[in-house]
Order: C-alpha cells, then sequence, then structure tokens
C-alpha cells in the first residue's frame, strides 16, 4: 500500500514550525520540532503497549463478548504497514480500535470527513473514506 | 389496555441502549467507533439494543467483560430519521426479554456493505448520550 495514496491522514503534520535561518529563535524552533516529534513518538509508543500488545495479551477480553481478536499476524502487519510509516513521517497516532472479526482500524474524523485504514484478519488493507456521512472512496491492498 | 409483552411497536420517543465493552476502546473522548456498532458473529437478523421502557442502564450494561461497559443512549426516532430501522425482538436464543429489540439493517451478513458502513458511522454520532463506565463488583456479580 502507498501511503501516499491515503490523502486525509497524510495531510497533518506534526511540526508546522518552519526553519527560516541560524538564529536562536530557529534553534528554538528545532527544539520544538524535536520536542513535537518526541511526543508523537511517545503518542505511538503508548499506542503499541496500551493497544498492540494488551489486545495480543488478552485475546479473553474479545472473546468474553463473542468478537474475534487480532492475531498476531494482524497486529504485526498493522504496526509495519501503518504505525511505522506513520511514525516515521512523525504523523500523530489517529484513533486505533479492533473491530469485531480480528481487524484493526485507523480512524480519523475532521469536520464532515471520516477516513479509516483498517488492517483485515484476511491480511487485506482497507482505506475507506466518508464524505458528510457518505462512502466516498474505497479501496483495498494485498 | 393490554398488557405489554415487548412486540408493541417501539415508538420515535422511545429511548434505546446500546452496550459498549469498555476493553475494546470504541468509546474514547467523549466519541463513539462506528465499530461499537458491528453486528457479532451470531447476530444474524440484527445489531442488538435495548428498550428503556423496560430494562435500566445497570441492566443493559450487565456482562462477562472485567472492565464493565458503557452504555450509549438514543432516541428511536433519530435513527429512523437516519434510515436506521428498530424494530422490536423479544424472542431471543437466551430466552424471552421484553426489552431486546434490533436494527435489522445491521447484520452479521450484510455489515461490509456501504450501506452499513455508512449506518456504522451514523450511529456513532446519534447518540444523545453515554453512560458509564458500569463495572460489575462481587456483590453486583453474585447478585446475577
Amino acid at each position: 500500500m502507498s501511503t501516499a495514496s491515503v490523502s486525509g491522514f497524510m495531510t497533518a503534520p506534526v511540526a508546522p514550525y518552519s526553519v527560516a535561518s541560524e538564529t536562536s529563535a530557529t534553534r528554538l524552533s528545532d527544539v520544538s520540532q524535536e520536542s513535537a516529534a518526541a511526543d508523537v513518538d511517545e503518542s505511538w509508543e503508548k499506542v503499541l503497549n496500551e493497544k498492540f500488545i494488551d489486545w495480543g495479551n488478552h485475546p479473553e477480553d474479545f472473546l468474553d463478548e463473542g468478537f474475534i481478536p487480532p492475531s498476531h499476524k494482524t497486529i504485526s502487519l498493522a504496526h509495519e504497514y501503518v504505525m511505522k510509516p506513520f511514525r516515521k513521517l512523525h504523523i500523530p497516532p489517529p484513533q486505533v480500535v479492533p473491530d469485531t472479526h480480528g481487524g484493526i482500524v485507523f480512524e480519523r474524523r475532521d469536520n464532515g470527513l471520516f477516513e479509516s485504514i483498517r488492517v483485515r484478519a484476511d491480511s487485506h488493507i482497507e482505506y475507506c473514506r466518508f464524505s458528510n456521512g457518505k462512502l466516498v472512496d474505497r479501496q483495498m491492498w494485498r | 389496555m393490554a398488557e405489554l409483552d415487548g412486540t408493541e411497536p417501539i415508538d420515535d420517543h422511545e429511548l434505546l441502549y446500546r452496550r459498549i465493552p469498555v476493553s475494546m476502546g470504541w468509546y474514547s473522548g467523549g466519541t463513539l467507533s462506528p465499530e461499537a456498532f458491528n453486528p457479532r458473529q451470531d447476530e444474524l437478523t440484527g445489531v442488538s439494543i435495548y428498550r428503556d421502557k423496560y430494562k435500566t442502564l445497570e441492566e443493559v450494561a450487565k456482562g462477562k467483560g472485567k472492565k464493565g461497559y458503557f452504555v450509549a443512549v438514543f432516541r428511536a426516532g433519530d435513527l429512523r430519521q437516519h434510515g436506521i430501522d428498530v424494530v422490536p425482538r423479544p424472542n431471543t436464543t437466551d430466552g424471552y426479554d421484553p426489552g431486546h429489540a434490533e436494527l435489522p439493517g445491521l447484520t452479521a451478513e450484510n455489515c461490509e456493505t456501504a450501506s452499513a458502513r455508512e449506518k456504522k458511522l451514523a450511529l456513532s454520532t446519534l447518540a444523545i448520550d453515554v453512560k458509564g463506565p458500569f463495572v460489575a463488583t462481587p456483590t453486583n456479580q453474585a447478585l446475577g
């Protein structure tokens, strides 16, 4: 999957600071930029620990509800093909939730726009975009 | 007046409850995920929902999950205005429950269609409130 083809998720820069010149203000903005990137990294680390690892270690939370837990393979795919690229680009994590069929969904809302990237239990990755509640784009990769 | 048994039609003004497991993270930061409305594998005729006129929030929030449950509150008329039908279904696989109702447009078989995806997204925005979390205590569990 080309992350560049997944529009909305790619348009949220984490560091809106511009480095204009070699001034103390620039050095401060460098520090701010690093700090913002560190915050994003910490947020993704939280997703990894509090969600991915927890889901893998506690399938009973899903089974008790009659749901299918994400497999280690699905978690690994979500980590490799969604989390790592976004983390590398310092894109903050959107809402990350499991679905009921063993998949993992990354969700983003912005006014009338809703987007999701779903790592399915069958190893397909699906992107959906809704505009004002209507599904306007849907793509699938393997 | 006929005794109410859960078969009477659901009025537009009725409040409806949907149980949301805390453990799934589907309710966070004041936002509901559409995944909270995905049917289970055994929800072949529709997603389960409960009628306020027969069930308390605490009754709806009972389940096996150790982390407890939130309960999303809806108004039946709001769902219908968005093309989401709601019908009484007191006959369940676990016995007769006058408070049980269903959203027949969302089933285990059709939940991947565009229409179902749009309904789930709509549901995630239509809750008038989310109560809880309700976490079972040993005393509550003993009372069943």
